[in-house]
């Protein structure tokens, strides 16, 4: 009776029983090797790649693994692999022309990790967009807007776009155009731009800030001052800078002014003529 | 610069300027004006003890003297360069003294020593680069720093830019001015590698026997080099 109720039933195969329990083996065998294979190769290599090379690592590492572990579970299984992959050799050319886009995005990423034209947490622009670099995977990145929202951006368009990188250098440049009033005296203007350059600490003093006469506007002389800082103190000089302007411009009483239009009358700069009509 | 131990916390407020220049040296509490801005270190009801003790700022500067000064071929130059002390305030904290803040004697500029790829964030100091110490004429807050030009090469050499590791320098107190120990700058032919530096042990005369209040920051040396000491490597590009 005994004996009968251990005994498997008869849909059963023992044969089949045998190859699932032996991929089961290596399935498990198989996840745990590679868990270790990605540790130690993430802890030997990782510390000559870039954050996201370590990231790209991790995923090629996994991804692969977990495919080379799936076909030799199927083998164990005793499924014929050569009619599988030549059934997948003809699939993949449909799979191919199919997925062209994610091989293309794929392709892109392996050119962005050779290249590294940004690096994690850089900020960059592209097509408009700014924000953190969040992360790069093998189809897309991930940029964090300064509003917090994520843009997620296929590789491809990072490799065709224009991107700006933002805090590639450790300094950077802050322009403000400034317009003054045509009768004020250009060298005492650029005197005090420079003056309110050095009197501000965000302001680097080298390289020196960059002052100049651009030319003559509608309504106004412009200048250029040019202020280099620190990427962490962009913001700042970007706040303090222009305010400190002003208020030295007030004191100096340099005119910064508004857009104006003269009307004239025919060629000379006469008074327009005034005629008294009765009704 | 007020420091205050209350509710077992010290509170330290600092400002620039003459914003509060009627402050009495000592008072009660009800005596500080209320727009003090705080900030706040948890300590015990019995630590009272804190220290002030002066240090160089925290980066490196960059001392261009006003007028520039050309040191002929094979001579030297000595010049006394006024760099602003920070203040450093120590609090007792649980029984051991904790650092707390450091500020500013003054407000330095920053600058930049390298190219625009690399390089390190210094401090911008226009300086007199005065030829004597004269006490009544030296700010007590400045650290007199005694730089010895040596001018080794064959041409005259125009002194306008002067790129000083502070690392080195250690700080002493000489009636009641603040000095560092002295060095002396090599500048040669081809300055590719850098300058030579030599730091002495003590400073110049008045005060080669002054107590040394605060150690270098970076270890005593003897001899360093410094790149780039006297000209930016930075090229104009508008």
């Amino acid at each position: 009776m005994a004996a009968q109720f251990l005994a498997l039933p008869d849909f059963i195969d023992p044969e089949f029983l045998r190859s699932a329990g032996g991929a089961t083996v290596v399935l498990l065998v198989g996840f745990i090797l590679l868990a270790i294979t990605n540790k130690i190769a993430i802890e030997f290599v990782g510390p000559r790649l870039t954050p996201q090379g370590v990231m790209v690592l991790r995923k090629l590492i996994r991804y692969l693994g977990v495919a080379f572990v799936i076909i030799v579970a199927l083998n164990q299984m005793g499924l014929n692999l050569g009619a599988i992959l030549g059934a997948a050799g003809v699939a993949g050319i449909a799979i191919g022309f199919a997925a062209q886009t994610s091989l293309s995005n794929i392709i892109s990423g392996f050119f962005l990790i050779g290249e590294r034209p940004f690096e994690l947490g850089d900020v960059i622009g592209i097509d408009g967009i700014s924000g953190t670099v969040d992360t790069l995977g093998l189809l897309s990145l991930t940029l964090r807007t300064f509003d917090n929202r994520s843009v997620r951006i296929p590789n491809e368009t990072l490799v065709k776009s224009k991107v700006v990188n933002v805090t590639r250098h450790p300094i950077r440049r802050f322009n403000l155009d400034i317009g003054v009033g045509y009768h004020e005296n250009i060298g005492h203007v650029l005197s005090v731009l420079k003056n309110v350059a050095e009197k501000n600490v965000q302001c680097l003093d080298e390289p020196d800030p960059l002052i100049i006469f651009t030319g003559f506007g509608d309504s106004s002389l412009y200048v250029l001052l040019g202020a280099w800082c620190l990427q962490e103190d962009y913001g700042t000089l970007r706040n303090t800078l222009p305010r400190e302007l002003k208020e030295r411009f007030e004191v100096e009483d340099i005119e910064i002014p508004f857009p104006h239009r003269t009307i004239a009358s025919g060629k000379a700069f006469g008074p327009i003529p005034i005629k008294m009509v009765d009704n | 610069m007020v420091i205050l131990h209350r509710h077992e916390e010290w509170r330290i407020s600092s400002w620039e300027g003459d914003q509060f220049a009627e402050l009495p040296l000592e008072g009660e509490i009800r005596d500080l004006p209320s727009s003090l801005e705080w900030r706040r270190w948890d300590g015990g009801a019995g630590d009272l003890e804190f220290q002030l003790r002066p240090s160089f700022p925290e980066y490196p500067v960059i001392a261009k003297p006003t007028p520039a000064l050309t040191i002929s071929p094979g001579g030297h130059a000595l010049f006394y360069i006024g760099i602003p002390a920070s203040l450093e305030v120590y609090g007792q904290c649980d029984g051991t003294l904790r650092k707390l803040a450091s500020l500013s004697t003054d407000s330095l500029s920053k600058s930049w020593h390298g190219d625009r790829s690399a390089g390190q964030v210094c401090y911008a100091l226009r300086t007199r680069a005065r030829r004597s110490f004269d006490p009544s004429d030296w700010p007590e807050h400045d650290i007199v720093v005694a730089v010895d030009l040596k001018n080794e090469s064959s041409e005259a050499f125009l002194f306008d830019r002067l790129f000083l590791d502070l690392g080195h320098f250690s700080i002493f107190n000489h009636e009641g001015h603040l000095w560092s120990n002295a060095c002396q700058i090599r500048i040669s032919e081809d300055d590719e590698d850098g300058n030579d530096i030599t730091y002495a042990p003590n400073p110049l005369d008045p005060a080669s026997d002054a107590p040394e209040i605060a150690t270098a920051q970076a270890g005593k040396a003897r001899r360093s080099k410094i790149g780039s000491a006297f000209t930016s490597v930075i090229d104009i590009i508008p």
